[in-house]
């Protein structure tokens, strides 16, 4: 635990009767990029919330870069930027003039606002098209960028974004990923997303909850052997389809996908099968048919599918404890 | 309280650029200058013990009652519901830096509405030839001690209308509430001020005197600042400060 530059120890969060965090505790890494998932409902928002010293929680510690969340909001506040869901933002004002107005808030030295905020709008492709434009006045796209730059400002050390890439068109996106990996090692990133093939990308750790508890923390490699029940094999088969189906129904083993590669009857199959076996079970598969298997690779579960087990496991072990 | 000027800059600006400060502008305007000229009217026709002035800043009530609620009532409330006074404290500000930007803001503008309903006072002296000096029409006590009073109600007032705005999401029930309150203030210091056996107790009677607002503002009016009544006035002010701010944490957190 000692080490980390966000700290979350046994954190519980009530909302009335209802338990949106069930003392969950985890440590981030100063300069980590850390990816939260989860599903609807399963206490994202609250825990970033509780970090952002936006709401309190009913129990535990947060502790951000050495400050007490709980104790001092304000000055833990000083070194934590935040960025909401949906990022709701004043009508009212223009782009310069909200950055701006955010980057006094935030303590950024006079003689460098202008500077700093002109600098974030460049990265965040507001400058040219938007600093003049009424906030009102712009799309969800612009609006997240702004939330974005807003989030970005200043030296705060811990940067929190809840769903960033909403609304974002892949362009857009791009340039929010070169953002993140431009600060990578010198600010702490804790990302809340439900595109996980983004977060498959930026992030270099992993938090998985479900209904309040973590159900799977680490890296990518870490939570794939964590969560693997079967490995996925790629093998690449010679032989007719229909024989092909037939061989691997009679084992007992499921195809994923079955792809052609060839006019000559060549097939690209994807099955799950265990790590002992699989060897044996292509051989046995060769032996009876006289198929042939030229290439054989393991393939890594993606992000989703380790989220998918990951949840599933959760929900099957509750069920398992509730009989 | 370092960023208490930047969130102050930050809410005149909103009501700058909010078409209902307009409106309520023109609402204002139009009604103190029909109360003007029908004070004005009465004062030219019927013989008065009391200088004109005077007799204009007994009808403070009406427009304060009208426009404190309407001015108050976006304060907070629209912060809460299109989540912007959320995303104001994942800066590193304190709810009380927040409270008191919105009061000062919504009270610079009640105090610039009644500065503006000098005008035509100035401009009846201007065309009558008649001087601030002259104590039948308007002297310099009555205007300065009419405005102090108008400022001290007009504050506790505004913090009483940003304390219902605290408690709600809906500008509407803000509005309705803040109100409530005030017209709850003035009727309680009427009926206490006919009800002898209350008024003659002594509690009573010092809450009696601190709600008695037309005869407080005759007082200041004719030069006599009763210290009570400016404690009273701040007093209450920091009170509903204080809740507001209670309620805000209460609110978000």
């Amino acid at each position: 635990m000692i080490g980390g530059v966000i700290i979350v120890n046994n954190l519980v969060k009530s909302y009335g009767q209802s338990v949106a965090l069930n003392g969950i505790s985890f440590t981030v890494e100063k300069g980590s990029v850390v990816g939260l998932i989860g599903p609807n409902g399963a206490g994202k928002s609250s825990i970033l919330k509780i970090l952002a010293g936006l709401i309190s929680g009913t129990l535990g510690d947060v502790i951000v870069n050495g400050i007490s969340v709980a104790s001092d909001p304000i000055k833990a506040k000083k070194n934590t930027s935040f960025m909401a869901e949906n990022n709701p933002l004043p009508d009212h004002m223009r782009v310069g003039e909200y950055l701006r107005f955010r980057a006094e808030l935030k303590g950024v030295p006079a003689r460098k606002i202008r500077a700093n905020t002109e600098k974030i709008m460049r990265q965040c492709d507001l400058y040219y098209e938007a600093r003049h434009r009424m906030i009102k006045t712009l799309s969800k796209g612009y609006r997240q960028r702004i939330g974005i730059a807003d989030a970005m400002l200043g030296d705060s050390e811990v940067v929190i974004l809840d769903e960033p890439t909403i609304g974002l068109d892949p362009h857009q996106i791009i340039g929010i990923r070169k953002i993140i990996d431009g600060t990578r090692g010198m600010r702490t990133i804790l990302i809340s997303s439900h595109i996980l093939s983004e977060l498959e990308t930026v992030c270099d750790n992993f938090i998985i909850i479900n209904r309040g508890n973590i159900v799977a923390a680490g890296t990518l490699a870490g939570l794939a052997s964590d969560v693997r029940e079967k490995d996925t094999f790629l093998a690449n088969i010679r032989g007719s389809e229909l024989k092909i189906r037939e061989i691997f129904e009679a084992n007992g083993t499921k195809i994923s996908s079955l792809e052609r590669l060839r006019a000559d009857d060549e097939w690209s199959i994807r099955f799950s099968a265990t790590e002992k076996n699989h060897r044996s079970l292509l051989a046995k598969i060769a032996a009876e048919s006289g198929l042939f298997a030229e290439k054989i690779c393991t393939i890594e579960p993606s992000l989703e599918e380790i989220f998918l087990r990951a949840t599933r496991r959760y929900r099957d072990q509750n069920l398992e404890n509730k009989l | 309280m370092k960023n208490f000027w930047t969130l102050l800059k930050y809410e005149i600006h909103k009501l700058i650029v909010s078409p209902s400060t307009y409106v309520i502008s023109l609402v204002f305007t139009f009604s103190m200058g029909a109360i003007f000229a029908f004070v004005l009217h009465n004062y030219t026709t019927t013989d008065y013990d009391v200088p004109f002035a005077q007799m204009f800043f007994r009808c403070f009530w009406l427009p304060t009652y009208a426009t404190i609620p309407l001015i108050t009532m976006r304060s907070l409330s629209e912060g809460y519901k299109n989540g912007t006074m959320q995303n104001l404290f994942s800066a590193p500000i304190s709810h009380l830096e927040v409270v008191l930007a919105e009061f000062f803001a919504a009270y610079a503008m009640f105090i610039l509405l009644w500065l503006s309903s000098l005008v035509p006072l100035a401009a009846v002296k201007f065309i009558s030839n008649q001087t601030f000096a002259d104590a039948a029409f308007a002297s310099k006590f009555n205007i300065a001690g009419g405005l102090l009073f108008v400022g001290l109600v007009g504050m506790s007032f505004t913090a009483i209308g940003i304390l219902a705005s605290s408690l709600t999401e809906n500008q509407i029930i803000s509005s309705m509430v803040t109100f409530f309150m005030l017209m709850a203030l003035l009727l309680g210091g009427l009926l206490l001020a006919n009800s002898p056996k209350i008024a003659n107790l002594r509690l009573c009677s010092t809450y009696n005197e601190g709600l008695s607002f037309f005869l407080q503002l005759d007082n200041f009016c004719n030069g006599l600042v009763d210290s009570r009544v400016v404690v009273f006035h701040l007093s209450s002010c920091a009170l509903a400060l204080c809740l507001t701010t209670i309620a805000v944490q209460r609110k978000l957190g």
